[in-house]
């Protein structure tokens, strides 16, 4: 939240709600985590690893749909996960923010580590794992709510409900996500209204509300057409700045494009890992190259 | 090669022939006869409401209308006779009222807990439950009202009668819980899983997302379920004739919930009998007012719904009635009026400020209905303790919001368990009363082999009414007849329905064109089909009884056939709907007509469907009483095995369960032991055709593999 008010120090506002933003923000287990995560700051900054994956594997019931996954994400850059349809990327990053808890009959083993910290130990707080690794998912999925609605929606599950703040939230977040200009004269109209890659933007806006530190996002313009996927893939390079991203996708082009650093998924295991340019002009693995070049199975 | 074609060819041609000759007149009968038999029945629906209000036109122009809705005297039987209705419009309003403000909380809760927080298993169990409660009889209900409600509200209350409003919206409240909690049920079930997930990952609660995001995504179908309801509580018969006390008044103070009133319904049920011409057409006249309530609580529904649906989905449908009448226009003037007053201004005031306003509108609301309770009971402090109460619950609400979100979670959760564990637990008591009062009754197996002697008694009760005791209904015989009866005048309204019904509902599905005409028809059919049971009567009476001057087996199959017509009508269109129009495509590529598409392909495809919503239209019509009250039941006739059969079984009344135990319960007080075996009996009998249908259902559901 600090680094959206800096952000928009241009933005006329008013010192007190800027206040009241950083105290409501840090509600109290999170001063905690956020505690330890300084603690940890310098270690932090050696390796700039934000999450950290050992031995990770996962089970829909008895089908192994990750095997073994070491990654290590770095803070503030772009990691595209490609690989072919049920591979497990989108489960890898699922298994990020925890979201596979959701499914029945998912057993995970491994450990992830965010900031040196296993997401999966016992007692974790789900809650703030998922309020600071944030998640857009394939198909564009706005609550059938106001546009404003949409964004205020973290906040007020976190019991921000404070209105100057909501809106300026709202004001802030709809212009990291490049949509303040299309929607501000609507923000009370129906988020279903809008079209599909104005939707994929409001649910980045509202991933942003809550000022995570990482964003997944799940194949974000697989349902898109060319100039809203131009115009996620932008603000994705925008993101980097102040984000870490982690992204799936299908088509290698964008990968190459817009990541830093490229892992390749086959089968549920991850087959290489390293930066984009090694990965899509010197891949190490033979089955990389057979898949970056289309001679495939 | 060539020649081989060649054969084949010359194989083929003749069969093509053939088969394009006769598909096309055949196809061309088919629709024919469709067709008519569709427009027949579309004709008889409007037939049947034209009538009524023609039968109900005659009494405005002897009796003016302003008296008859605003009157407060209704007393038909005075020498000048006075038909001022208020009292009995607003008795109907409030028992709806209080009846939707038990089940809408209730019926909401139990529908969140079945849908998102109840474990696989219980869940089954909890779904059988609400099945079975829609499945109980309304008879059953005044049965379990009348023994059981009313000790406890006299006992708790100190009352003198129980047999009160309250007791009526109570049971009422119950007995629309199972159309409220399975509508709603659906509806939070079809919220789509990526909606769940974003707020999941926006790290939500469980409880969070439930409040937040699933119950205002399924608000329409939420809304769809309450109106449903409410037309159940409006046109509820015979549990409100029997608990509701039936005195014309309007209750002093109008919150006392303890005051007896009198619905529509009930003055239908219990004055057309006896009734002279002049007050016939009154009763008609009051029908036509419930038909016209039902008709506004639709209409505002659509409303509602649309709005909500524009509110939701950011796109509103295109509503003709707005283009017709031009409501753009009316609005527009509307908006110039509230510009130019203020009001607008105003209105910004109280949407900014919505939560004060909504918390000082409840805060007086409940204070002044507390009030009202308490000042008898604590003549003192009565204001007090409503003050007291009523902000106390403002408060709650206002910390519930500030306190931690896991025990924001732990509470709501206890309080949807709570109000689950509340209708359970009066399904368990309603079945458990029948089953122990029917009991000592049907253990007997003469009780279902024998007639009844109740002609004989019937003459006793009237020479010697005092010196029959307990053991008269044990005395008079079992329930052969009765059985019978009930089971005729199922089976042969369902005959009589079904080819109708299921012919008409295929025209509709796959004949008739979309357009206005099929709307109107659409319309009219789910008109008919929120018709209070007692309408039905009404019409089956005037039209079939007064013509033939004899209650008759025949008028109570029509008049039940007539009431669930436009349930099979719906439920083969939608059969057929549902069947994927790939099939039908799949067959009509292969040369077939259309007809024999329906028949051969989407008609089997659908039967299960159609079948299981036609067993439940039996279960339906084995309980119901108001339509065959003056139709064709009958409390006293021996039962005559000749009868069965032969055509003057048809020109005579019949006894059947459900009139049986009206009368038993009514008018022989001590008659305990049989009218806890007819209950019993019936009960039994209903819900062993809801259990057919739940079982063939689920089975082809397994079974089903598209």
């Amino acid at each position: 939240m600090i680094i959206i008010i800096k952000e928009n120090s241009k933005i006329k506002t008013n010192i007190k709600s800027k206040e009241v933003l950083e105290k409501k923000v840090n509600f109290k287990s999170r001063e905690v985590l956020e505690k330890k995560v300084t603690t940890k700051s310098k270690k932090v900054s050696e390796n700039n690893y934000i999450l950290k994956c050992s031995n990770l594997n996962l089970w829909y019931d008895d089908n192994h749909a990750l095997k073994d996954i070491n990654m290590d994400i770095l803070k503030k850059k772009i990691t595209a996960i490609i690989g072919p349809s049920g591979c497990g990327k989108s489960t890898l990053i699922r298994a990020f923010n925890r979201m596979n808890d959701v499914i029945l009959g998912c057993k995970t083993e491994g450990e992830v580590l965010f900031h040196d910290e296993n997401i999966y130990r016992k007692r974790a707080n789900v809650r703030n794992i998922r309020s600071r690794i944030g998640m857009i998912f394939q198909n564009p999925n706005p609550f059938p709510m106001s546009v404003r609605d949409n964004v205020t929606y973290g906040p007020r599950v976190h019991q921000i409900y404070d209105k100057e703040l909501l809106d300026e939230i709202v004001e802030n977040c709809l212009k990291r996500a490049a949509l303040w200009s299309e929607v501000k004269d609507r923000l009370g109209d129906s988020a279903m209204g809008l079209s599909g890659g104005q939707q994929q933007r409001l649910c980045i806006a509202r991933a942003l509300s809550i000022d995570p530190e990482v964003l997944l996002m799940d194949e974000p313009t697989s349902s898109l057409d060319p100039i809203a996927t131009s115009k996620i893939e932008e603000l994705c390079r925008k993101l980097k700045k102040k984000y870490t991203v982690i992204i799936v996708t299908h088509n290698m082009q964008q990968a190459a494009r817009i990541s830093d650093y490229t892992g390749f998924m086959y089968l549920g295991e991850l087959i290489e890992f390293g930066e984009t340019v090694q990965i899509f002009e010197n891949p190490k693995k033979k089955l990389t190259e057979n898949y970056i070049t289309g001679r495939f199975g | 090669m060539a020649s081989e074609v060649k054969t084949k060819e010359e194989y083929l041609a003749p069969i093509k022939e053939k088969t394009q000759s006769g598909i096309i007149t055949g196809d061309k009968v088919a629709k024919g006869i469709l067709f008519s038999i569709g427009s027949i029945v579309i004709i008889i629906v409007f037939l049947i409401i034209i009538y009524l209000f023609s039968l109900a036109g005659g009494f405005f122009q002897k009796y003016p209308l302003k008296e008859f809705l605003l009157g407060d005297n209704w007393s038909p039987d005075a020498d000048i006779p006075s038909f001022g209705a208020r009292n009995i419009i607003i008795g109907t309003l409030l028992v709806a009222i209080g009846a939707l403000i038990i089940a809408i909380p209730l019926g909401i809760a139990t529908a969140v807990f079945i849908a998102e927080v109840a474990p696989g298993r219980i869940k089954g169990i909890l779904k059988g439950s609400v099945e079975i409660l829609a499945g109980i009889p309304s008879i059953i209900f005044g049965y379990f009202g009348r023994k059981i409600l009313r000790d406890f509200l006299v006992e708790s209350f100190d009352l003198d009668g129980g047999l009160c409003w309250l007791n009526a919206s109570f049971l009422l409240a119950i007995m629309a819980l199972p159309t409220i909690v399975s509508v709603c049920e659906d509806a939070i079930d079809s919220v789509p899983q990526s909606f769940k997930n974003a707020s999941y990952a926006m790290g939500a609660t469980k409880w969070q997302t439930i409040s937040q995001v699933i119950l205002p995504a399924a608000m329409s179908g939420i809304t769809a379920g309450i109106i449903l309801g409410m037309g159940r509580a409006i046109g509820e018969t015979i549990t409100v004739t029997m608990v509701a006390g039936n005195r014309a008044i309007t209750p002093i103070p109008i919150t006392n919930i303890f005051s007896e009133v009198q619905t529509i319904t009930a003055t239908l049920a219990l004055e057309i009998k006896n009734a002279g011409t002049l007050h016939r057409e009154a009763l008609f006249a009051l029908a036509i007012v419930l038909f016209v309530i039902s008709l506004i609580v639709n209409l505002v529904s659509n409303i509602i719904l649309s709005r909500i649906r524009k509110k939701f989905t950011g796109k509103s449908k295109k509503n003709k009635l707005n283009e017709l009448l031009n409501l753009e226009k009316v609005k527009m003037g509307f908006k110039r009026i509230k510009n130019e007053s203020g009001i607008s201004y105003l209105g910004k005031i109280i949407r900014r400020r919505k939560g004060i306003v909504l918390r000082a509108l409840f805060f007086v609301l409940s204070t002044w209905i507390l009030n009202n309770w308490f000042v008898d009971y604590y003549p003192e402090f009565g204001f007090y303790y409503a003050v007291l109460i009523s902000s106390s619950i403002i408060f709650l609400l206002f910390i519930f919001k500030k306190i931690k979100v896991k025990i924001q979670q732990i509470v709501a959760f206890a309080v949807l368990t709570l109000a689950t564990i509340f209708v359970l637990f009066f399904v368990g008591l309603i079945v458990y009363t029948i089953v122990e009062n029917g009991l000592p009754a049907i253990s007997n197996p003469e009780f279902f082999t024998e007639t009844s002697h109740s002609d004989s008694l019937a003459i006793l009760d009237q020479i010697l009414p005092d010196a029959l005791t307990k053991y008269r209904s044990v005395e008079m015989g079992g329930i052969l007849g009765e059985l019978i009866g009930t089971l005729k005048l199922t089976i042969f309204s369902v005959l009589f329905a079904t080819p109708l019904g299921l012919l008409s509902g295929m025209y509709l599905s796959e004949y008739a064109k979309e357009g206005p005409i099929t709307k109107i028809i659409r319309l009219a059919i789910d008109r008919l089909n929120g018709t209070p049971s007692i309408v039905f009567g009404l019409f089956g009476y005037a039209l079939i009884v007064l013509t033939m001057d004899t209650r008759s087996l025949l008028a109570g199959v029509i008049t039940l056939g007539l009431m669930i017509l436009p349930v099979i009508i719906r439920t083969t269109e939608e059969g057929l709907k549902a069947i994927p129009q790939s099939f039908r495509e799949g067959s009509l590529a292969l040369g077939s007509s259309k007809w024999q598409s329906i028949v051969k392909i989407a008609l089997p495809a659908a039967l299960p469907a159609i079948l299981t919503g036609i067993i439940l239209g039996m279960g339906r019509v084995a309980g119901e009483t108001a339509p065959i009250l003056y139709t064709s039941a009958v409390f006293t006739k021996s039962f005559d095995y000749l009868s069965f059969f032969s055509p003057e079984g048809w020109t005579n009344p019949t006894q059947c369960l459900t009139f049986h135990l009206y009368k038993l319960i009514l008018g022989y007080p001590n008659s305990d032991v049989r009218a806890g075996g007819v209950a019993l009996t019936l009960l039994l009998l209903v819900l062993m055709m809801y259990g057919v249908a739940f079982i063939m259902r689920s089975y082809y559901r397994r079974k089903k593999d598209w």
